[in-house]
C-alpha cells in the first residue's frame, strides 16, 4: 500500500494517463529508459514480490520484441548479418525495435501499477458526474459479475452432487454441460434482475436531478499534487511538440544536439515517473520524524 | 425530508411512468442511436472533425505517433455509442438489462471451465443484439469488454476490445433489426445461418480488430509483411474462438432468447 | 390516524379467472407495527404492492388506497420514493452497487441529495447499523444477513415514515433472521417509523404486533391483537396454527382443549420455525406480565381463561401456575432407549395410534454395514486455510433418517460435499455401504448410491419445463422410451409433482420447487439422500409435506442425511440427531436425548417445559403431560 494510492483519484489518474502518453510518445532512447525504469520501480513497488513474474515476462517479450522488427524493417546503414536472399539486419532496426519495445514494456508495467491503485470503484466515480448511467451500469456489472461466478460454482456443485460433473466426459458433453449451465445461469440472473430494477425504482432511480456521493474529498495536497504534475507534464508535452527529443533513426543514428529545454524535459520526466516514489520517501521520513518526537 | 427542490412533478412523473411500462418508446424506435437527427448530426461532425485534427497533430508528431492516434480514433468510433446512451437517460428496467447481459458475457467463461480456450463472450454479446437491438447490442459488447478489464486488467487493449466486441455485437444487431433475424425462436435452419453468422463475424471482424491492436502496440514498423504476419499468426486463434462462439449459439441460442422473451412476457419488461 | 388506508380494493392480474385481492380493507396506523400472516400464495405480496405506486403490478383495481389521507396516485413519486420504504425478499436481487457505502447511498443520490447532507445520512445510518465496520466492503463478500440489513439500511437512509417488509427474514438462517427482525422492531420503538411485515417466522414478531392481519385467499379473515387472532386461529382449526408461536399452541391446546385436531393431524403441530433467540427483553416483559395476570387456573367450563401468553418466557409462567394448580402424576415422558422418533413414543404412549405412530424395526439392520462411516476425517479447501473438517468421525445407519445440526460455518454442507467425493480430505476415510469412497466409480457412485439436494432446489432445473429437467436425469440410462415415461410417472408421483410435468420450475411455489428437485434427485435411485436446508424459506404446511415424503423414502429403506438449521422439524421427525460444532461432531443421539440435554439449541417446547417436566420436546409432549 503506497501513500500515492491515498490521494483523490483525479490525482493518480491524471498521473497514469500523463505517463502512458509520454511513454508511447517519446522515441529519444533516453526517454524511453526513463520511462521503463519508471515503470518497472512502481509495478515493484505495488505489486511486491510477486510482480518479478510479470517482470520476467516482460524481458522476454522485451528481447524478441526487438530482434523481430531488424525482420520487417531492413533500414539503416550499419549493416550487422545478412540472411536469406541477402536480406540485411542492420544496427539502426534493432536499436529502433528495442525503443519499440521498451514503449511496449513500459505501458504494460504502467497498467500494471494503474489496475493495482485505480480499482473499478475509483474509475466509476471518476465517471461518475460525466456519465452517470454509464457508470452505474458498470457499477452494477462489477457487483453481478462475482454474483454470477458464485452462483455458477454453485451450480455446478449442486449437478456434481447427482453425477453431472462436467470435468469429464468427451469434449461434446463438456460443452452441452457448460451451456446447460449458462442457460440456468441466465434464467436465475433475469429473474433476479427483475427484483434488481423493482428495488432501484422503489427507491427513486429515474427521477429528475440525480447527484452523486463524494466518496472522495478533494483537498489541498491532492491540488498542489495535481498542479505539479499538470506542469511536468506541459514542460514534456512542449519538448516532444517542438521536437526538442526528436531523434533519426535512419539511415544512421543522430540524437542531434540537446538543448536547455531537452534537459528541462528530462528532468521533469524523471521527476514526474518518479512522484509516487517521491511521495513514499517522504511520508515515510515524515512518519520516522513525528514517532521521534512522541 | 430530503431536498425536494428540483423536478417535483408530483402525480405527473408517475404517469410518465405507467406509460413508459405500458407502452415502449415509440419516438425512439425510428432513429438508430435513440437520438433526434439534429443531434446525430451534430455527434457524427463532432467525430469526424476530431479524427481529422487527431490524424493530422498525429502527422505533425510524426514517429511511432500512430500507436495513440489509433487508440483515439477507436475511442472516437466507441463514444457516440456511449453518450447516445447517456442523453436518453435510460430507465431502471433497461439499465438492469444491460448490466444483466453484459455480466453474463464476462462471466461465461466460468461455464466452460473444462474446455481450454473456450471463450463464449462474442456469442453471448451476439444474442443479446439479436434480442435488443443493434444500439443495445454494441454497448454491450463495449461495456463487456470494459467490465472485463475492470476485472481482469485493463491494458493498452482494452479501447481496442470495446470496439471489437461492441462492432460485433451492432452487426448482428442491425440483422435482427432489419428483421433478416427473429428475435427469438429461431428455426433450426436459422440458427445454423446465424451461428454460421457468428463465426464468421468473430474471424473476419472481431478477430481481426484485436490482431490490429497487437499490431500497433507490439510491432516497432508497421510493414505490409509485418502486418500480413500478425494477422496469420491471429487466424489460428480466431478460428478456435470462432468456432466457441459458433458453438455456443448454437448450444444456447434458443433457450437463452427464450429466456429473454419469457422474462419480457412474464413483466412487460421491454426492449432498451 | 391511518397512514395507509386500504379501502375496499380488489384486484386481478390480466387474464386470471380470480381476483387476487377480493374487497380487502386495512388500516395501518401511524407507528404502529402490523404483521401480515397466512399461507403462502395467499396474495400477501399482491397486496404489499398496492402500496407503493412504481412497484404495483398490471391488472383491474378497484377500491383505493390511501397514504397520509391521499389517494396514493396522487402522491408524487418524489415524495413516495422517500417516505414509503419498501424491503424485498431476496436479500442479494435488492442491492444495486457494489460497494456497501454506494449501496447506503444510491437512494440518496436519485433524491438529488446535497453532498454534504447525503454524507451526514450515510453515517448516520452506517453507525446506527453498526455496519461502519464493513462500510468500504464488496457487497460481495458479505452474507446473506449482513445483506439484508443493508437493504434495510440503504431503505432507511431516506428517512422513511413506514417500512413495508415483504417476507424479509425467508432466505435468511434463524439466527441472522432474529437479528434482522429485532433491527425491525428497534427502528419501530426508537424512531416511531410505521412497520407493516409480511412475515411467516411468527414467533419472533408476534409478541411486538399492535395488529395481526391474517390474510386467505386474497381478503383479511382476521385482524386484531395477537392474542385475539391466536385464540381465533386456534378455534377455527386453521392450518395457520401451525406457524403460530408454540406457547400459544400449547396453551391453546391445553387450555382450550381444543386437542381434537392436535395429535393426529400430520399437518398440525410443531412444525413452525426455530426461535433461538425468545422476544426482545422489554417487550417480552409486556407479554410475560400480562400473562402473568389473571390466572384463571380453572378447566374450561367455568368462563375464566387464562390470558395466552406469546412468548416462552409468558409461557413458562403459565405453565408453572398450571402445575402449581394440579397434582401430575407423571411429570416425564421416557427415553425408551434404542427407540427412536420423538414424537412417535409420546404418540404410542398416549395411546393416540396414527401413521407417524408405527416405530420401526430399524435395528434389524444392524448387521448391514453403516451407509456411511466417516472416521477423523479432515478437510481444508487450501493449503493456507484453516481447518474446516477437525476429525470428523460420524455413523449413519441403513434406512435411518439422521440430522446434522449446527451454527453457520460449522463445515454441515462441507460434510455433505465430502460424502459426494466432490471435497477430498486430507487425512481419514470416508466409506459408504462398507466400501471406501475412492473405490467406487463415478458412474455407480451417483447411479443409484449417492445423490445430494442442493440448498437452492431452483440450482438444479437447466430446462424450461419439469418434463424435460427430469428427462434429462435419465438421458445417460439404457431405458426404452416408455420405461423412462413410466419412471417419470412414478417419481412425480412420489413426490407429488404429477400436475406440475409442464410447468416452467422457476414458476413454481418454493414448497413445491423443494418437491421437484427432490424428484429429480430421486431418478438416480439413491441408496443415501443427502440433504442441504431443504426447510428453508418453507412454510409450515408444505414442511408437513416434505417430512412425510421423507419418511415414506426411509420406510422404503433409503438412507438420509439431513444438514439443518430448523430445530422444531429435526425434534418432531428425525431418528437421530447429531450437533457439529467447530468442524467435529460432539454429539449423537436420538432427538429425545439430544434435545432435552441441550438447554439453548432446543425447541421452543423444550424450553418452556425445562424445570415442569422431564423429556418434553414437542408440543404434543408438553400437551399430554398437561392433560394427563
Amino acid at each position: 500500500m503506497s501513500s500515492f494510492e491515498s490521494f483523490h483519484p483525479l490525482v493518480t489518474f491524471f498521473f497514469f494517463a500523463s505517463v502512458i502518453v509520454l511513454g508511447v510518445c517519446f522515441l529519444n532512447p533516453l526517454f524511453s529508459a526513463v520511462g521503463l525504469l519508471g515503470a518497472a520501480l512502481m509495478h515493484l513497488r505495488t505489486r511486491g514480490k510477486e510482480g518479478l513474474r510479470l517482470l520476467g515476462g516482460m524481458a522476454i517479450a522485451f528481447v524478441v520484441l526487438s530482434l523481430l522488427n531488424p525482420l520487417f524493417n531492413p533500414a539503416g546503414d550499419t549493416v550487422l548479418f545478412t540472411y536469406g536472399p541477402n536480406r540485411p539486419f542492420t544496427l539502426q532496426s534493432l536499436v529502433f525495435g528495442m525503443v519499440t519495445a521498451a514503449m511496449f514494456v513500459t505501458v504494460i508495467l504502467w497498467f500494471s501499477s494503474f489496475n493495482a491503485i485505480m480499482t473499478g470503484e475509483k474509475i466509476t466515480y471518476l465517471f461518475g458526474r460525466m456519465a452517470p448511467s454509464l457508470s452505474l451500469t458498470l457499477t452494477m456489472v462489477l457487483r453481478l459479475v462475482p454474483t454470477y461466478r458464485r452462483k455458477l460454482r454453485s451450480i455446478m456443485d449442486a449437478r456434481a452432487g447427482i453425477g453431472k460433473s462436467g470435468a469429464t466426459g468427451p469434449l461434446t458433453s463438456r460443452v452441452r454441460n457448460g451451456g446447460a449451465l449458462l442457460s440456468l445461469l441466465a434464467t436465475w440472473a433475469f429473474e433476479s434482475a427483475l427484483v434488481t430494477a423493482d428495488s432501484m425504482r422503489s427507491r427513486g432511480f429515474g427521477l429528475a436531478g440525480r447527484t452523486c456521493f463524494a466518496a472522495y474529498r478533494f483537498t489541498l495536497r491532492d491540488g498542489v499534487l495535481l498542479a505539479i504534475e499538470m506542469l511536468l507534464t506541459a514542460l514534456c508535452a512542449v519538448a516532444l511538440m517542438t521536437g526538442a527529443t526528436a531523434v533519426e533513426y535512419f539511415p544512421v543514428i543522430s540524437l542531434g544536439c540537446p538543448t536547455v529545454l531537452f534537459w528541462l524535459a528530462l528532468l521533469s520526466y524523471v521527476s514526474l515517473v518518479l512522484i509516487p516514489t517521491f511521495i513514499d520517501c517522504w511520508e515515510h521520513i515524515l512518519w520516522r520524524f513525528s514517532l521521534s518526537r512522541i | 425530508m430530503p431536498s425536494m427542490t428540483n423536478g417535483e412533478k408530483g402525480p405527473d412523473s408517475i404517469r410518465q411512468q405507467e406509460e413508459w411500462r405500458q407502452a415502449p418508446d415509440r419516438k425512439r424506435r425510428g432513429s438508430s442511436l435513440g437520438l433526434s437527427r439534429s443531434r446525430r448530426w451534430a455527434m457524427g461532425i463532432a467525430v469526424v472533425a476530431a479524427s481529422i485534427v487527431t490524424i493530422a497533430v498525429g502527422a505533425q508528431l510524426g514517429g511511432r505517433s500512430y500507436y495513440l492516434v489509433s487508440v483515439l480514433l477507436v475511442i472516437y468510433a466507441i463514444a457516440p455509442f456511449f453518450i447516445a446512451f447517456e442523453l436518453r437517460r435510460p430507465q431502471a428496467r433497461e439499465v438492469v438489462v444491460l448490466a444483466v447481459m453484459c455480466a453474463l458475457a464476462v462471466v461465461s467463461r466460468v461455464a466452460f471451465i473444462w474446455i481450454p480456450h473456450f471463450k463464449p463472450m462474442a456469442a453471448i454479446v451476439m444474442l443479446a443484439a439479436i434480442a435488443l437491438g443493434a444500439r443495445s447490442g454494441f454497448l454491450v459488447g463495449a461495456v463487456s469488454a470494459l467490465a472485463s478489464g475492470l476485472i481482469f486488467g485493463l491494458g493498452p487493449w482494452t479501447p481496442w476490445q470495446m470496439l471489437a466486441f461492441g462492432a460485433g455485437g451492432g452487426l448482428m444487431g442491425l440483422l435482427a433489426d432489419v428483421g433478416v433475424v427473429p428475435r427469438s425462436k429461431l428455426s433450426p435452419k436459422m440458427l445454423v445461418a446465424v451461428s454460421t453468422g457468428g463465426f464468421l463475424l468473430v474471424v473476419l471482424l472481431v478477430g481481426p480488430i484485436l490482431d490490429t491492436c497487437t499490431l500497433f502496440t507490439m510491432m516497432g514498423t508497421i510493414t505490409p509483411t509485418a502486418a500480413a504476419a500478425v494477422y496469420l499468426a491471429g487466424l489460428p486463434v480466431n478460428l478456435i474462438h470462432g468456432t466457441a462462439t459458433l458453438a455456443t449459439l448454437l448450444l444456447a441460442g434458443n433457450p437463452l432468447l427464450g429466456k429473454l422473451a419469457r422474462v419480457q412476457m412474464k413483466y412487460g419488461l421491454l426492449r432498451p | 390516524m391511518a397512514l395507509f388506508s386500504i379501502e375496499n380494493l380488489t384486484f386481478s392480474y390480466p387474464g386470471a379467472a380470480k381476483p387476487a385481492l377480493k374487497d380487502l380493507s386495512l388500516d395501518i396506523p401511524a407507528g404502529s407495527y402490523v404483521v401480515l400472516c397466512g399461507r403462502s400464495g395467499c396474495g400477501k405480496t399482491t397486496l404489499l404492492r398496492h402500496l407503493k405506486s412504481v412497484l404495483t403490478p398490471h391488472g383491474s383495481t378497484d377500491g383505493r388506497v390511501l397514504f397520509d389521507g391521499r389517494p396514493l396516485g396522487e402522491v408524487g413519486a418524489r415524495e413516495q420514493a422517500a417516505r414509503i420504504g419498501f424491503v424485498l425478499q431476496n436479500p442479494d436481487a435488492q442491492i444495486v452497487t457494489d460497494k456497501v457505502w454506494h449501496e447506503l447511498a444510491f437512494g440518496l443520490e436519485n433524491l438529488g441529495c446535497d453532498p454534504e447532507t447525503m454524507r451526514l445520512r450515510v453515517a448516520e445510518m452506517a453507525s446506527y447499523f453498526g455496519i461502519q465496520h464493513w462500510f468500504h466492503r464488496d457487497v460481495a463478500q458479505l452474507s446473506g444477513g449482513q445483506k439484508q440489513l443493508l437493504n434495510l439500511a440503504a431503505v432507511m437512509a431516506m428517512q422513511p415514515d413506514v417500512l413495508v417488509l415483504d417476507e424479509p427474514t425467508a432466505q435468511l438462517d434463524p439466527i441472522a433472521a432474529s437479528d434482522f427482525l429485532a433491527t425491525v422492531l428497534k427502528i419501530n420503538r426508537e424512531l416511531g417509523t410505521t412497520v407493516f411485515i409480511a412475515e411467516h417466522r411468527l414467533e419472533e414478531v408476534f409478541p411486538h404486533a399492535d395488529v395481526v392481519a391474517l390474510m386467505e385467499e386474497g381478503a383479511i379473515a382476521i385482524a386484531g391483537s395477537p392474542r385475539e387472532v391466536g385464540e381465533r386461529l386456534q378455534e377455527s382449526h386453521d392450518p395457520m396454527v401451525a406457524a403460530l408461536p408454540a406457547p400459544l399452541r400449547i396453551w391453546g391446546a391445553v387450555e382450550r382443549r381444543l386437542v381434537e385436531g392436535w395429535p393426529g393431524d400430520p399437518s398440525g403441530v410443531g412444525l413452525s420455525d426455530e426461535s433461538l433467540g425468545g422476544g426482545l427483553s422489554g417487550e417480552s416483559l409486556d407479554a410475560a406480565s400480562a400473562s402473568a395476570g389473571p390466572v384463571g387456573v380453572g378447566p374450561l367450563g367455568d368462563g375464566r381463561l387464562s390470558t395466552a401468553p406469546l412468548t416462552v418466557r409468558g409461557g413458562r409462567t403459565w405453565l408453572g401456575d398450571w402445575c402449581r394448580g394440579r397434582q401430575l402424576p407423571v411429570r416425564a415422558i421416557p427415553e425408551m432407549a434404542g427407540e427412536t422418533g420423538a414424537m412417535r413414543p409420546a404418540a404410542a404412549e398416549m395411546g393416540q395410534s396414527n401413521a407417524a405412530g408405527v416405530i420401526r424395526p430399524v435395528a434389524a439392520k444392524a448387521n448391514h454395514p453403516a451407509a456411511v462411516e466417516m472416521k477423523e476425517v479432515w478437510f481444508r479447501y487450501g493449503r493456507e486455510l484453516p481447518d474446516v473438517l477437525r476429525g470428523v468421525t460420524l455413523s449413519v445407519p441403513e434406512g435411518q433418517f439422521r440430522v446434522l445440526l449446527g451454527g453457520n460455518g460449522t463445515g454441515k454442507s462441507t460434510v455433505l460435499r465430502v460424502l459426494t467425493g466432490a471435497l477430498k480430505p486430507y487425512r481419514g476415510s470416508v466409506s459408504l455401504f462398507g466400501s471406501k469412497l475412492k473405490n467406487w466409480r463415478d458412474d455407480e457412485l451417483f447411479r443409484g448410491c449417492v445423490a445430494m439436494l442442493p440448498q437452492d432446489p431452483l440450482s438444479l432445473f437447466v430446462t424450461d419445463s419439469l418434463k424435460d429437467d427430469l428427462a434429462e436425469m435419465l438421458s445417460g440410462a439404457k431405458l426404452g422410451p416408455e420405461q423412462r415415461c413410466e419412471r417419470i410417472e412414478e417419481v412425480a408421483q412420489l413426490c407429488e409433482v404429477t400436475g406440475l410435468l409442464d410447468d416452467h420450475p422457476f414458476d413454481l411455489s418454493g414448497g413445491e420447487q423443494q418437491r421437484a428437485a427432490l424428484a429429480k434427485v430421486l431418478l438416480t435411485e439413491p441408496r443415501l439422500l443427502l440433504l442441504d436446508e431443504p426447510t428453508k424459506g418453507i412454510d409450515a404446511v408444505f414442511k408437513a409435506q416434505l417430512a412425510e415424503l421423507l419418511r415414506r423414502l426411509t420406510d422404503n429403506g433409503v438412507t438420509i442425511l439431513m444438514v439443518s438449521h430448523d430445530v422444531e422439524f429435526c425434534a418432531r421427525y428425525a431418528d437421530e440427531a447429531s450437533l457439529l460444532f467447530d468442524g467435529a461432531v460432539v454429539s449423537s443421539n436420538p432427538p429425545r436425548r439430544f434435545f432435552s440435554q441441550n438447554s439453548f439449541y432446543t425447541t421452543a417446547a423444550n424450553r418452556m417445559s425445562r424445570g415442569f417436566f422431564e423429556n418434553a420436546i414437542t408440543d404434543q409432549d408438553v400437551i399430554s403431560l398437561c392433560l394427563q
